[in-house]
């Protein structure tokens, strides 16, 4: 086995605590002690009870929310507001209504003034990836759920962000459109050396997607378990029936049903 | 065939056809009922013409009494206004939907001012402005600004903000932000309050013309009562509700044109 170096982390996060409301009468915790690092390529899953400070976490990562306490290191700087190399999807439809998909997608683009031949070279390129182009001219309204995330994923992967954020991308999607997607994201992550992290409360999503499954306890958030995906060692599938044939699967989805009852409010 | 089962009716959808009918005959009933009271003497002939009387006033009045100066007058008026207004109160609108620190600046004395009725402005505009052009467009300015400022801030602080950050993630600075995300995402929000504000904005000129013109639809109207000509007033409502109607369509159909993606 090769050691890692140390400059091999592209994230670190350390000792990340996020109190909201501080300085009012009540104030919520969320976040209480969260540290790990992020590695170059790496897609790392945030996993953990409904409401323990997951989205929190991604948030602050993101930039769009400051830590209490802790801090977030991106390469080598300190984030301390949202940026461009830290690309965010969100659950709900985020595409621009008053655009085209192709529009849509270079939008980020444009706005740092990259070339005109690059951008339509790049636009065309992840209209492909995403399987959207035959939609380019199309309006978000014409489109369906899953749809609306692929505009909303090529739109950020265009945008070349070193770090993919994504909150529940897919929650709220059918079940097939949701595989599908999830093996679309498996794909990009190949062909983009795109590195992600990527929140979800659903466990076969989580064992499908994470090279590495992060484990929050309930609100206020620390890290219970933070292991990578020993059963699939270090491979990626690309489909999703092939993951339930391994032997290991059906443990380490019981190991994580298990985590997760011990942490439920309910 | 099944016999379908005899269901509740409430928000059962009806034919296109059946829905249009419905809305004229609710016309027909109107104007027969009025007609008929009028041939059959049940209202005074005087006060109250029939509208066959009205119609054949407002022909009058447009083909040989000059009337269309009159009715462009008031278009005039209320176009020049409303436009100065939505000038004032879009940009202003989005800036205070947008950003805190202007909207707890502006909003006290914008609040304020929707509360003041805008007639009572008239005395102190005649003795500023005397009787011309100036008052008139200075009161349908104050009728209308104030809430158009208030509906586009309203609206704009309704954009989602998950559209912000995503934005803000793909690296828009607060310039673009705006630029890009927030007038887009707004535009046809102001242009339903703009729509709205308009039918307001008529009922002001009606006032301003009758207290204080000679020309317009509204001054017309007040001439025609020194002389006893029920008629002819009403032939003046009926041209600003048939204006009216049209400013809407054509409110209606530009929102169509520019905001085809929504439809
Ligand atoms: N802006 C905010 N102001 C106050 N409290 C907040 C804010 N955002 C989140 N919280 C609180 O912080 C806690 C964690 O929220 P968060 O959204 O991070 O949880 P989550 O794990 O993403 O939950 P879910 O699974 O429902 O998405 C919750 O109790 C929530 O109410
Ligand atoms: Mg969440």
């Amino acid at each position: 086995m090769t050691a890692i170096a140390k400059d091999d982390h592209i994230l670190r996060v350390e000792g990340l605590q996020k109190i909201f409301n501080q300085h009012l009468a009540e104030p919520v915790e969320a976040v209480q002690d969260v540290s790990f690092q992020v590695r170059s390529n790496e897609l790392t899953v945030l996993l953990g009870p409904s409401g323990c400070g997951k989205s929190t976490v991604l948030r602050v990562i993101a930039g769009l929310e400051l830590p209490s306490s802790g801090k977030i290191i991106h390469g080598d700087q300190v984030v301390n507001g949202p940026a461009r190399s830290r690309g965010m999807v969100f659950q709900s439809y985020t595409s621009f209504e008053w655009l085209t998909v192709a529009k849509n997608i270079e939008y980020g683009m444009k706005l740092h003034a990259v070339e005109p031949v690059i951008r339509k070279e790049r636009v065309e390129h992840y209209l492909e990836l995403v399987g959207l182009a035959d939609f380019r001219n199309a309006y978000p309204k014409q489109l369906s759920g899953g749809m609306k995330q692929r505009v909303a994923i090529a739109r950020t992967l265009a945008n070349e962000p070193e770090l993919l954020l994504m909150d529940e991308p897919f929650g709220a999607l059918d079940a097939e459109t949701r595989w599908n997607m999830q093996e679309l994201l498996i794909s990009l992550a190949q062909s983009t050396q795109t590195t992600i992290i990527l929140v979800t409360h659903d466990l076969s999503e989580a064992l499908f997607l994470g090279d590495r499954i992060i484990f929050f306890s309930k609100r206020p958030a620390t890290i219970i378990s933070d292991m990578p995906v020993a059963f699939k060692n270090k491979k990626r599938f690309a489909r999703k029936e092939d993951i339930l044939s391994e032997a290991k699967y059906k443990d380490a989805e019981q190991e994580l049903m298990r985590l997760m009852r011990s942490q439920s409010n309910i | 065939m099944i016999a379908p089962k005899k269901r509740l009716e409430i928000r059962k959808p009806i034919k296109r056809l059946t829905s249009i009918y419905l809305g004229i005959l609710i016309w027909v009933i109107f104007f027969g009922t009025w007609q008929l009271a009028s041939s059959l003497g049940w209202v005074n002939a005087l006060l109250v013409p029939g509208p066959i009387d009205v119609i054949e006033a407002l022909r009058e009045l447009i083909f040989e009494r000059g009337f269309v100066s009159d009715i462009f007058d008031s278009i005039w008026r209320v176009v020049i206004s409303f436009l100065l207004a939505s000038a004032v109160a879009i940009p202003l609108g989005i800036l205070m939907g947008s950003f805190h620190g202007l909207e707890s600046f502006f909003n006290p004395f914008v609040s304020a001012w929707r509360y003041l009725p805008a007639p009572s402005f008239i005395p102190v505009l005649l003795m500023w402005f005397g009787t011309g052009e100036t008052p008139k467009l200075a009161l349908l300015f104050i009728g209308v600004v104030f809430f158009l400022i208030t509906m586009v801030m309203d609206y704009t602080k309704k954009i989602r903000v998950e559209l912000l950050e995503t934005a803000e993630t793909l690296g828009a600075n607060r310039n673009q932000l705006v630029r890009t995300v927030i007038i887009p995402a707004v535009l046809p929000d102001i242009f339903i309050a703009m729509r709205q504000m308009l039918a307001v904005t008529w009922t002001y000129l009606v006032i301003a013309e009758i207290v204080a013109s000679t020309t317009g639809i509204g001054a017309m109207m007040m001439r025609a009562r020194r002389f006893l000509h029920t008629d002819e007033i009403m032939a003046g409502i009926m041209i600003i509700g048939v204006l009216g109607l049209l400013f809407d369509l054509f409110f209606r159909y530009l929102h169509r044109k520019l905001f085809a993606y929504l439809y």
